[in-house]
């Protein structure tokens, strides 16, 4: 894709000096601003490349497709498609949550592109899968956060809009909602969200042969030390890192921390 | 600030106020939290031990972002755990107070009004959903079989014809049309009726492949699109007795083995001309007519040359209405006598067609080319309103003999025939109805047997004779002839012309004497040719008879006078 309309769709952002390039992938429910604590130092030493997945922050939501989304694959592609777009090699790649996975995907397909992986907080699979893995959740859970989503996300009104406009989502109100941090359309939320939590990737895992760092919170509801553990156990070149401290944004709440692990991990030379 | 030891005020308010330090433990609880929540103290407990895992999950991945970026989040609903397990529908407000470490300040009031509210609402739509689902199904289905309706499958094959790349696929389109399925429903009900074209609908359905469409078209009638594969014509037309096979297999309703046939017409795609998709469906339409035509329970390939000979028939039709009107058709009567004492017992009417340009033609050169059309009504009508006048005109003069006509099965199927035959018989009110026969071809009497024997009775009640034309040559069983009430049965033609030199034929023409006697009926024959045949039929004690050697169809004028000069010859 053209380098303009990809940076134009995505909100791609490059900022910094250095050689090495660090990319910065955001988690699901929020955009690149997460990444700001980190970057905030860092950009003197590397160069450093933010970006909103379709549908997130204030990339173009009328580039949304639910069919392409409704797999991590589909926001891997966003990935590929910058790394390819700007011509970019020996990327260290970062992503929270479920970019942690979303950027597995895109390392996988493009190997030249990205040398190196930062995991933080990742999980392979959200769901409990007895009696050899426990991704912290039950099915209801996940049934309830998404109820949860649609009662927070959706304007009621829009609520029967799609109906009314004949399953045509309108591109109108789709942006309406867009631009406010962590305020995103209904059906994009939902289509991550099930993207995010409905799937099983660990079988993924062994396909990722570069060096990965996993950082993983000691307390965290969403992904524990116990799937930290696994991530790092079927990745061939994974080490697991464990921050004492407590919650899933660590890079929010942690990141002098999560910054000195990726120095360390990815040096600036 | 501690909050945890300022009573008083927070208490009295009438919402939940939480405060939670920057570990997300509950530093304070007010009166309204804990009875929300059944618990006495809260203080000290970890705020994730009050959320469902749903709500720390959106905790996690929306509102410690928020917090952390913004300070604040508002109207974020969540599901809280109540002490006894059991779930709080709340609504929260929360602010991060960056001054006081961090603490973060909750308000929550209760949402399981709102949730109710939402529920209707998802109910609302679901609802919205179903109706407009079955608003769209029902646009595009048939009531009755759920099948594609008519409007689904031409529009599915109009766009199917427009859409490049499959229109360069090939196909064939089958039209169904069930035979004796009015019997079905006259015997058993709509309803069982409804069920049967149902099932047929289905047997229909499994007996295609994925790449197939079976539609209803309308009452008893299907249309089929089969892919066609590389195969030849005769494999697609394998496959098209296959389908049409299937629904030989008696049905089970309700208790009742029920049976038809279906006569199928086919029409390929593409052609050597451009073709509509109506058009095509027209052209299966026809063939399977030509199908009916030729017997029924069978499969017919639409020729495009009797599509040209259809527009030729349009001309035609055109012609006879003229005809009708110039007064170009004529009666011809031939004389049916007692064969032993040479009497006339009867005048059966002919139709005649005194062309302008053509000259006299006789009915094989144009009723067959109307057949089953509304001309043809209108043609019969004006055979027995001209043979009533005739027949009343002679009864006037004092010739009582009775004069017969010719009704096709189509007529007496008409449903304004009997009204139509009431109204023309009120003209003649002195013409004794006994003197006045329909004659029906058996091939015409045998389908939709309990209408047709309904008609009959009709009008023998009336008064009417009835007679069944080329016996012999229909496949009537006993069964149906013991339903079909008539006064005589007309031996064949073919069966007198050979009878001399075949003895098959004298064995026939006695069992069909034999029928007239067992059913209490008259058997005359046709087609006498010779003083041979008119002696030989006397002998196996047939009584009657027409033909050329007794006399040949006359003008209604010549009767008389024929009448007369027999008369002479034979008193001399």
């Amino acid at each position: 894709m053209d380098n303009v309309l990809v940076r134009q769709r995505n909100n791609v952002k490059v900022f910094g000096t250095g050689k090495q390039v660090l990319m910065f992938a955001h988690g699901f429910g929020c955009d690149q601003t997460m990444w700001r604590f980190v970057t905030e130092n860092m950009q003197r030493d590397y160069r450093i490349v933010t970006f909103d997945y379709v549908g997130s922050g204030e990339s173009d939501l009328s580039a949304f497709n639910s069919t392409r989304y409704a797999s991590l694959d589909g926001f891997a592609t966003d990935i590929t498609d910058i790394l390819e777009a700007m011509n970019l090699t020996g990327v260290t790649l970062i992503g929270h949550s479920v970019s942690s996975v979303i950027g597995m995907l895109a390392a996988i397909k493009t190997p030249e592109r990205v040398s190196q992986l930062v995991m933080v907080c990742p999980s392979p699979y959200y769901l409990n899968d007895p009696p050899h893995y426990e991704g912290g959740f039950e099915r209801d859970d996940l049934e309830e956060l998404i109820d949860l989503m649609d009662k927070n996300y959706i304007g009621w009104a829009n609520y029967l809009a799609p109906l009314v406009m004949g399953g045509r989502a309108s591109t109108h109100f789709v942006h309406e909602l867009s631009g406010s941090f962590c305020s995103t359309d209904p059906l994009v939320a939902k289509t991550f969200a099930k993207a995010t939590f409905f799937s099983d990737y660990r079988s993924v895992l062994p396909n990722c042969t570069i060096p990965t760092l996993v950082l993983q919170s000691r307390i965290d509801s969403l992904a524990s030390v116990k799937v930290g553990q696994y991530v790092t156990d079927h990745l061939p070149n994974g080490q697991l890192k464990i921050l004492e401290t407590e919650g899933h944004c660590i890079h929010m709440t942690d990141h002098n921390q999560v910054e000195a692990e990726i120095r360390a991990f990815a040096p600036a030379h | 600030m501690n909050i945890a030891r300022t009573p008083g005020s927070l208490d009295l308010m009438p919402s939940g106020y939480l405060v939670t330090d920057n570990e997300r433990s509950i530093l304070y609880a007010n009166r309204y939290a804990l009875a929300h929540l059944g618990h006495d103290d809260l203080g000290g407990t970890p705020l994730f031990d009050i959320f469902t895992l749903a709500s720390c999950i959106l905790f996690e991945s929306y509102i410690a972002p928020l917090l952390l970026k913004e300070g604040a989040c508002d109207e974020i609903q969540l599901t809280l755990k109540a002490a006894d397990g059991s779930k709080r529908s709340v609504v929260t407000n929360i602010r991060r107070d960056e001054t006081d470490n961090n603490r973060v300040h909750w308000t929550f009031i209760n949402a399981s009004q709102r949730d109710k509210l939402f529920q209707e609402l998802i109910d609302a739509r679901n609802l919205l959903e179903e109706k407009t689902r079955f608003l769209e199904a029902r646009t595009v289905t048939d009531d009755v079989t759920g099948l594609p309706n008519r409007l689904s499958v031409t529009q599915y094959l109009t766009e199917r014809m427009s859409n490049p790349t499959l229109a360069q696929s090939q196909f064939v389109v089958l039209f169904i049309d069930l035979d004796g399925f009015k019997s079905i429903n006259d015997t058993y009900g709509h309803a069982v009726g409804d069920q049967f074209l149902k099932a047929v609908g289905q047997r229909l359905a499994r007996s295609l492949r994925a790449t197939d469409l079976v539609a209803r078209y309308g009452g008893d009638e299907y249309v089929v699109l089969l892919q066609q594969t590389a195969d030849t014509a005769n494999t697609n037309t394998l496959m098209i007795q296959r389908i049409v096979n299937q629904l030989n297999t008696p049905f089970q309703i309700n208790g009742n083995t029920l049976s038809v046939s279906a006569s199928a017409g086919a029409t390929h795609y593409p052609q050597r001309s451009s073709v509509e998709s109506e058009q095509l469906i027209r052209q299966a339409d026809q063939a399977m007519y030509k199908a009916k035509l030729a017997g029924k329970n069978q499969i017919r390939w639409f020729d495009p040359d009797w599509e040209n000979s259809q527009r030729s028939q349009h001309e035609l039709t055109a012609q006879i209405r003229h005809g009708i009107e110039l007064n170009q058709f004529v009666l011809h009567y031939q004389p049916k006598i007692d064969l032993k004492s040479g009497s006339v017992i009867g005048l059966e009417a002919l139709i005649r067609w005194q062309h302008p340009s053509r000259g006299l033609l006789m009915p094989a050169d144009f009723l067959i080319h109307i057949e089953s059309q509304q001309i043809e009504l209108d043609l019969g009508n004006w055979v027995i309103d001209a043979a009533l006048k005739q027949a009343n005109q002679w009864h006037q003069r004092g010739l009582l003999v009775p004069v017969s006509v010719n009704v096709s099965g189509f007529q007496l199927m008409d449903p304004q025939f009997l009204e139509r035959l009431t109204a023309l018989l009120y003209q003649y009110p002195n013409l004794p109805r006994e003197h006045f026969e329909l004659e029906l071809l058996e091939t015409c009497a045998i389908d939709d047997s309990m209408n047709v024997a309904n008609v009959i009775a009709s009008c023998r009640r009336m008064g009417l004779r009835v007679s069944l034309d080329d016996f012999g040559t229909g496949y009537s069983t006993l069964s149906h002839l013991r339903d079909l009430a008539v006064d005589t049965l007309k031996i064949d033609r073919s069966f007198v012309q050979d009878m001399v030199s075949n003895p098959g034929n004298i064995a026939i023409i006695k069992g069909i004497i034999a029928f007239a006697e067992a059913f209490n009926c008259k058997a005359i024959a046709e087609g006498i040719e010779s003083a041979d045949q008119q002696t030989a039929l006397l002998q196996l004690g047939c009584q009657t008879g027409q033909g050329y050697h007794i006399a040949r169809p006359m003008p209604g004028e010549s009767i008389e006078p024929w009448l007369t000069g027999r008369h002479t010859s034979t008193s001399h």
